[in-house]
């Protein structure tokens, strides 16, 4: 009986995969878009390409150049040139990719088509790698007008630069205010790295400083590891105050340069870096394509859910226990790809596993990480980690010198594998 | 024509996609495709200088390798990566980095 029952699931999948055998009919190439060329995006062109003799590739991206957010922290704390952080697609161009540089305005899932400012342009199968958006009213008075005077510099680029303009003109006995999102967000430990990265640079100045990181948080990751280098390192002068002892900011006031905890108390700074709260890439709500802050998909294919044509990888979506961060992102768009590339070609579908290892840097040559593996649990329905492990709290100088020169490797094999 | 039926339904089966009750074990590809995030395309290594490569070595230091840091305690980032992997999975890599073993 249940074999039966089996057989006619087989034979009913398998005529509801029938459309999706039009990708190996003689003269038709399914046409791929891919949104976004960043780590997600083109990690996902890059394992697409092996097709690119049946599949008609293209990634849309709006920017010439792109600047990785991973590293972009190294620029804020001086010790590196924001063009050692930029890439072109030109390698993307050579390797066979359409790529087209254009805004996309609207994505019309019903009819398969994309708006962009110039042109529209159809797909059979879409992938978006959009990245974050970010919720402005999470504190009154900061805006977009006035965060172009205090960047949040969450995307890389620019940002990173004018924020280390700023930080390089403070005068002595400076006092600097981060403010931490609630989770999730873009790549957790950034904020508590950024602390120690602009610590090292003024201490190497010879500035006198007090960093204050107001958290939305109780909690972070690494917190034991910032915690005990901050203490070593910068003894005094990184002060964090997490959520439950007043942490929480409400508003923000550029003019008179202070920001309003939610007991009312006024904290006054003489730099800001205000993380807001963070969602989807602004493209998924114009486009209706999730009712929720983060789309879901499913976490075998990356399919988006209620729109089985269009797959989500990186920091736009909900990947449960998996972090934001651009291993991930890079680590989810192989599976995507590969299952992607199954689905149009009729095959099997492939049983995923994801790798996360992230690094920060508390001092130039002083670094430390954190790593996991996820699976998907048993009933498909999310990603789950197989526990999460970081170095050790006592690691000697060496070891963190180790650490540091391996998260140069790790960025140097990404983006070679990617961009070059 | 009983025959005919089952030869008419295999090939159904196994002409059309099936992607119903898939629990299948994750292939050794995919794991090693997360590997490779940090030692280069398909395990080649970084940059000129091959840094990481794990091509350039030979089966059984592969598995020697993995095995120690699976058994000794660092701080090493490999130590911690491997402490999922299973003996097979180990194997299985070696296999796949070295397929002319």
């Amino acid at each position: 009986m249940r074999t039966r029952r089996k057989f006619i699931k087989y034979v009913l999948s398998g005529i509801i995969g029938f459309p999706l055998l039009k990708g190996v009919r003689a003269n038709y190439k399914p046409k791929v878009v891919v949104i976004g060329g960043g780590f997600g995006g083109s990690t996902v062109i890059k394992y697409l390409e092996k097709y690119i003799e049946n599949l008609d590739l293209i990634l849309i991206e709006k920017k010439k150049n792109f600047y990785t957010c991973p590293f972009s922290n190294y620029v804020i704390g001086g010790f590196r040139d924001i063009n050692q952080n930029k890439f072109s697609y030109n390698n993307i161009i050579r390797r066979g990719v359409n790529v087209i540089f254009d805004n996309v305005k609207f994505i019309d899932s019903e009819n398969k088509k994309i708006q962009l400012n110039n042109s529209n342009i159809s797909y059979d199968w879409l992938v978006l790698s959009p990245g974050i958006g970010f919720k402005w009213d999470s504190i009154i008075g900061f805006n977009q007008k006035n965060s172009i005077n205090n960047p949040i510099a969450w995307s890389g680029g620019k940002e990173s630069s004018i924020l280390f303009k700023k930080i390089n003109s403070l005068e002595d006995n400076a006092k600097l205010i981060i403010v931490a999102p609630d989770y999730p967000y873009r790549c957790p430990p950034a904020p508590y790295e950024r602390a120690c990265l602009i610590a090292h640079f003024l201490k190497k100045k010879k500035k006198k400083f007090k960093i204050i990181i107001l958290d939305k948080k109780d909690s972070f990751t690494k917190k034991e590891l910032f915690l005990h280098v901050w203490k070593k390192l910068y003894p005094n002068s990184i002060e964090w105050i997490s959520r439950s002892k007043g942490g929480i900011v409400n508003e923000f006031n550029a003019k008179e340069n202070y920001v309003v905890l939610k007991s009312g108390q006024k904290v006054f700074g003489d730099f800001f870096n205000l993380i807001p709260d963070q969602k989807a890439s602004d493209l998924i709500f114009n486009s209706r394509l999730s009712s929720q802050d983060w789309c879901q998909i499913n976490p075998v294919t990356f399919a988006l859910k209620n729109h089985n044509n269009i797959h989500v990888v990186g920091d736009s979506i909900n990947a449960w226990d998996m972090p934001k961060s651009a291993f991930s992102a890079y680590s989810q768009a192989k599976i995507c790809a590969e299952n992607l590339k199954n689905r149009i070609f009729g095959n099997k579908i492939e049983q995923p596993v994801f790798l996360n290892t992230c690094y920060s840097l508390a001092a130039e040559n002083y670094g430390f990480s954190i790593s996991s593996w996820y699976r998907t649990n048993s009933e498909q329905n999310r990603i789950v980690s197989l526990g999460s492990k970081s170095s050790p709290t006592d690691a000697s100088y060496a070891e963190r010198a180790r650490e540091a020169r391996e998260s140069y490797d790790w960025y140097s094999s990404i983006t070679q594998e990617l961009f070059s | 024509m009983k025959n005919n039926i089952k030869i008419f339904l295999l090939v159904i089966i196994y002409t059309f996609p099936v992607y119903a009750d898939e629990q299948d074990r994750i292939s050794i590809k995919t794991i090693a495709e997360n590997c490779n995030g940090c030692h280069g395309y398909d395990g080649a290594g970084v940059g000129i200088k091959k840094l990481y490569s794990i091509r350039n070595k030979n089966y059984q230091y592969f598995i020697d390798k993995m095995t120690e840091y699976k058994t000794k305690k660092n701080s090493n980032v490999m130590n911690r990566l491997v402490t999922v992997l299973s003996k097979e999975d180990i194997i299985g890599l070696a296999n796949y980095y070295y397929p002319k073993n």
